[in-house]
């Protein structure tokens, strides 16, 4: 049991693009100090880790993990002993429904309206996917399209201002609180949505 | 569209994995060197 972490439900770290050790060296200090285990029950990963070390990592974190393949672990596939992983997967977490992708197979990157096509065909209520390295929570014809952004701020050729960043969800039924937490010139800062699956769109609310 | 870019402190609500409030007891809990070593010495 998290007796901590009791009143905020199920907790899920929405995580990736770390890009160790290609293009950044370590996960920023201030987010490790938060990242440790017992805390989190889900860990979803959009990919793009870099290297071995990085999974064994995220599993350490929590006893579920959820990691699907991006464009660099296809190219660095079976030289650094990650294991394979599948394009895209399909959790169950409270009454959600929640699919994960990398991201650079939806042309144009990023876009919703091609987002919301996987998010149809994996018949999922919040489709979760990365690679554009910009954090993101966007509500989209009553369902939700959350990207993590990069944990480690790595270069994407996309963006010209990079801020590492990651989410937190806390799942408590039909109930999903969303946490983005950033790094802004080095300071932490975090913002939270929360919205219900009934009725989606009137319950939305931001503090 | 809902983009929660106008970013708030954390410290107007909780915060899951806020450490700057960690209890002795979240220590605990989430320490298992501690906790094994306090289960031994009892």
């Amino acid at each position: 049991p998290i007796y901590s972490m009791a009143n905020f439900g199920e907790l899920v770290l929405v995580i990736g693009d770390h890009h160790i050790p290609s293009r950044s060296n370590v996960i920023p200090e201030k987010f490790r100090r938060m990242l440790v285990p017992n805390k989190m029950q889900h860990v979803i990963c959009t990919g793009n880790l870099g290297s071995r070390e990085q999974y064994d990592e995220l599993r350490q974190l929590a006893p579920n993990v959820h990691v699907v393949s991006g464009d660099c672990d296809e190219m660095v596939g079976g030289t650094n002993d990650m294991p394979q992983m599948p394009p895209t997967r399909v959790v169950q977490i409270g009454e959600f429904r929640i699919g994960v992708i990398h991201g650079h197979q939806v042309l144009p990157w990023g876009d919703h309206m091609a987002l919301a096509g996987i998010r149809r065909k994996l018949n999922v209520d919040i489709l979760v996917s990365g690679h554009t390295h910009q954090n993101e929570v966007v509500e989209h014809d009553g369902c939700f399209h959350i990207n993590p952004g990069s944990v480690t701020g790595a270069f994407s050729p996309t963006q010209t201002k990079l801020v590492p960043s990651f989410i937190l969800l806390a799942v408590q039924g039909s109930t999903v609180v969303c946490y983005v937490y950033e790094l802004i010139n080095d300071n932490l800062e975090v913002s939270k949505t929360e919205f219900t699956k009934k009725d989606i769109s009137s319950s939305l609310s931001s503090y | 569209t809902v983009n929660p870019s106008e970013n708030h402190s954390s410290a107007s609500f909780d915060d899951p994995l806020s450490t700057s409030n960690d209890s002795a007891w979240s220590k605990f809990f989430e320490d298992d060197e501690l906790r094994d070593t306090i289960k031994l010495d009892l």
